[in-house]
């Protein structure tokens, strides 16, 4: 089979939106835990790509996964732009697999129609039903991290979300990532 | 005759269902190609269709739905065949199999029917040529037709058909099947198996040896049960046939048609009886029943048993030396199969046949406690197979592989827990020869040490779901130059199997005339178990060796 590399335009413009952090509690005691909830949107290229053409045209090309690589966590931001000691973090994969399906939903005249399946962390299979709902579940990150107050230590505390988002190269682009910190939030421990 | 392929549109069935996927599947009627839906329902999965003639047909399609779930995330499509014999714009499975140009896996393992007949009348068997029958045809292949047979399916791109069964009806009722064998390994095919009752093979101490010397790499030994009465076909022959493998040095794979209520309740003892056998039963494949024919509802529930039952059954029956846990799907083979693609630029052989279609482990025996230890025990499948696509998706994106190799080779050890792992295993040194160096040698010792269990599931009209059908990896070469899927050529014999052989075979009568013999002739009389005395019968018998764990002692 002979194909071609065909990179999308504007994959390069892929971006972390929309990044932000949210505590369960402005105040939270030393033997206290306190719950951090952290979101991220990748966006622009590739997500704008992520079209059922897309996948056929991965797919055709035997380009059949694609695994988007995530490290999200906190941060203290020590003084002004400045962040140090990751407080937690998680690195985790999203795998979307392209396949060719027979639903009739799908492929009404019974010609070839790929779709996708997007397994989460945990190995959690979805079988999206819209292209759409396979951007959401591939591409919007929602992560809460527990943290216990002893872990912060006492005072007030300054805190940043960071998230970063990597793939590898396939028929329709170069590898890339993109990476972003989010605003900051304050959080007094007693 | 031509045939008008009926399509219908989809029809609403109940909605209260928690559908899974959509799919198309065959009326087990008329064989109208229907929408059908694939649902959970109290912790299974059904298929349910509705023919627009026949009505609603809802049938078990996977006995737990959490494992389902977990199989379905190893879902990945193959290369499929490059060269197809059948080319075709739009897919309409099942009809135009051979392969055509849709089909998204090349063979797994390629199937010729030598001959159709056979020394036994087992009640639940489809394939043997039977008097009294209409139409009923003696097939069997010359030796030019199944050269070229070999040579289509060698043919096949990117990946040449490498495996072989040759299969029947028995192929040992053919006299020429060692000269069949050379004649496949000419061809250069690499993994010649022969699926047989072993009858035979039991009565000729010689026939053993002469087929691994032609080429034979293992027998597909027919093996329902322990008793005689779950194993009616081979019960008191069966450990001669391994007896005589052994003196062969040929292994063996036990093929156990599971039915529901048949002999479902002996899974476990057909692995201690496996497992008595260790040197010479390389692997045991369960495989569960494909109801064939026409069935009432309350027939196919008395009968129907799938993948997750077999495996249930498995882990009560063995006391949880291997559990469900222990399980994974056929395509869990594939980011292996990626990453040393990804390392050699080269297409490999890649098992991708669809998740629902076939399971398995690998069991190693404990030198002390003589217990089974399923691989999972020690080695973290997972972690090893997200670490593989990971370095695949590196090799890939342009890194080095020599830089590849070395991180592979720093952390294949953290995937293997040295003092869970059996004495004399080395499986990192295993997989490091495999994956990087291409040397598979290891990997003949790695079976040598360990027993391969495996289910293979094939479909029947009541659960056909072409999204399977077209990721099949098993298939049949035939005399017109097609390389049919198992699941069509079985499933709609009316299609396939039956008109092939009418094309390419003889009447009874005819073969009868032609060879001087009489079908019925060569039908397997008991011999050997009415000619050996009771007590050697029973220190013979399979039920006998399972509950003693003790190796039999040959003839």
């Amino acid at each position: 089979m002979k194909y071609v590399y065909e990179p999308v335009k504007g994959l390069e413009r892929t971006c972390i939106r929309n990044i932000s952090i949210s505590s369960s509690s402005d105040t939270v005691r030393l033997d206290e835990p306190v719950d951090f909830t952290v979101k991220l949107s990748v966006a622009g290229g590739i997500r704008d790509a992520f079209t059922s053409d897309l996948w056929e045209k991965a797919w055709d090309a035997w380009d059949k996964t694609f695994r988007m690589t995530y490290n999200i966590g906190i941060k203290k931001v020590v003084a002004g732009p400045i962040t140090k000691d990751v407080i937690k973090s998680q690195k985790f994969v999203r795998r979307a697999t392209f396949y060719w399906s027979r639903s009739p939903e799908l492929n009404p005249d019974y010609s070839k129609k790929i779709w996708v399946m997007v397994v989460l962390e945990g190995r959690e299979p979805v079988h999206p039903k819209s292209v759409d709902e396979a951007k959401t579940t591939l591409f919007d990150v929602k992560k809460t991290f527990r943290v216990m107050g002893s872990d912060l230590g006492k005072g007030k505390h300054a805190l940043k979300a960071f998230g970063k988002a990597s793939w590898g190269r396939h028929i329709f682009g170069e590898k890339g990532n993109s990476q972003s910190v989010s605003k900051e939030i304050t959080i007094t421990c007693k | 005759m031509a045939q008008i392929i009926q399509i219908d549109r989809p029809v609403e069935t109940s909605k209260s269902k928690n559908v899974i996927r959509k799919t198309m599947s065959i009326c087990p009627e008329c064989m109208k190609i229907l929408p059908a839906d694939v649902f959970e329902r109290d912790g299974k999965v059904f298929m349910s269709k509705v023919c627009p003639t026949h009505g609603e047909v809802e049938e078990l399609y996977f006995g737990s739905y959490e494992m389902y779930t977990k199989f379905s995330t190893y879902w990945t499509d193959g290369k499929g065949a490059l060269s197809p014999n059948v080319p075709i714009d739009k897919c309409a499975c099942p009809t135009n199999c051979g392969l055509c140009s849709n089909h998204l896996s090349h063979t797994g393992l390629g199937n010729m029917i030598i001959t159709n007949r056979c020394d036994l009348t087992c009640w639940y068997c489809f394939f043997y040529v039977k008097k009294g029958l209409e139409g009923a045809y003696v097939y069997e292949p010359t030796m030019e037709q199944m050269t070229a047979m070999i040579r289509t399916l060698r043919a096949q791109r990117p990946v040449p058909g490498n495996s072989m069964q040759i299969t029947g009806g028995e192929p040992t009722l053919r006299e020429d099947l060692v000269d069949i064998v050379k004649m496949i390994k000419r061809e250069g095919i690499n993994h010649v198996q022969l699926n047989t009752n072993g009858i035979n093979i039991a009565l000729n101490t010689d026939l053993a040896l002469k087929l691994r010397e032609a080429g034979v790499s293992n027998l597909y030994l027919s093996f329902d049960g322990v008793t005689p009465k779950t194993n009616p076909k081979n019960h008191w022959e069966a450990p001669y046939t391994i007896e005589n493998c052994r003196k062969a040095h040929l292994g063996v794979v036990l093929v156990p048609t599971v039915i529901k209520s048949i002999n479902d309740h002996e899974l476990g003892d057909i692995l201690r009886f496996a497992q008595t056998n260790i040197d010479t039963v390389r692997a045991i494949s369960y495989q569960p029943v494909s109801l064939t024919g026409r069935m009432s509802k309350k027939e196919r529930e008395k009968y129907r048993i799938t993948i997750p039952d077999c495996i249930e059954r498995i882990e009560e029956q063995t006391n949880g030396e291997v559990t469900k846990d222990d399980w994974f799907p056929v395509p869990t083979c594939s980011p292996v199969t990626h990453f040393i693609e990804a390392f050699t630029k080269k297409p490999q052989y890649e098992l991708s046949i669809h998740f629902a279609c076939g399971a398995g482990t690998y069991v190693f025996e404990d030198a002390d406690t003589k217990k089974l230890v399923p691989i999972t025990k020690f080695v973290d499948i997972r972690g090893l197979l997200e670490f593989l696509e990971e370095k695949t998706e590196e090799l890939e994106s342009g890194a080095n592989r020599y830089v590849i190799a070395a991180r592979f080779l720093s952390k294949i050890n953290g995937f293997v827990n040295k003092e869970k792992q059996p004495k004399g295993l080395s499986l990192a040194k295993l997989l490091t020869s495999a994956l990087l160096k291409h040397d598979y040698s290891s990997v003949g010792q790695f079976h040598l040490n360990s027993m391969f269990l495996g289910m293979m599931h094939f479909q029947d009209k009541y659960n056909q779901d072409e999204e399977r059908l077209q990721r099949c990896d098993i298939h049949y070469v035939t005399p017109d130059m097609r390389i049919i899927p198992f699941c069509s050529f079985n499933v709609i014999p009316e299609w396939y199997r039956d008109r092939i052989q009418q094309k390419y075979g003889m009447p009874i009568e005819e073969w009868e005339k032609k060879t001087g013999e009489k079908l019925e002739q060569r039908l397997y009389r008991g011999t050997l178990r009415r000619n050996i005395a009771k007590h050697e019968m029973n220190q013979m018998a399979c039920a006998t060796q399972a509950a003693h764990i003790e190796p039999i002692t040959g003839t």
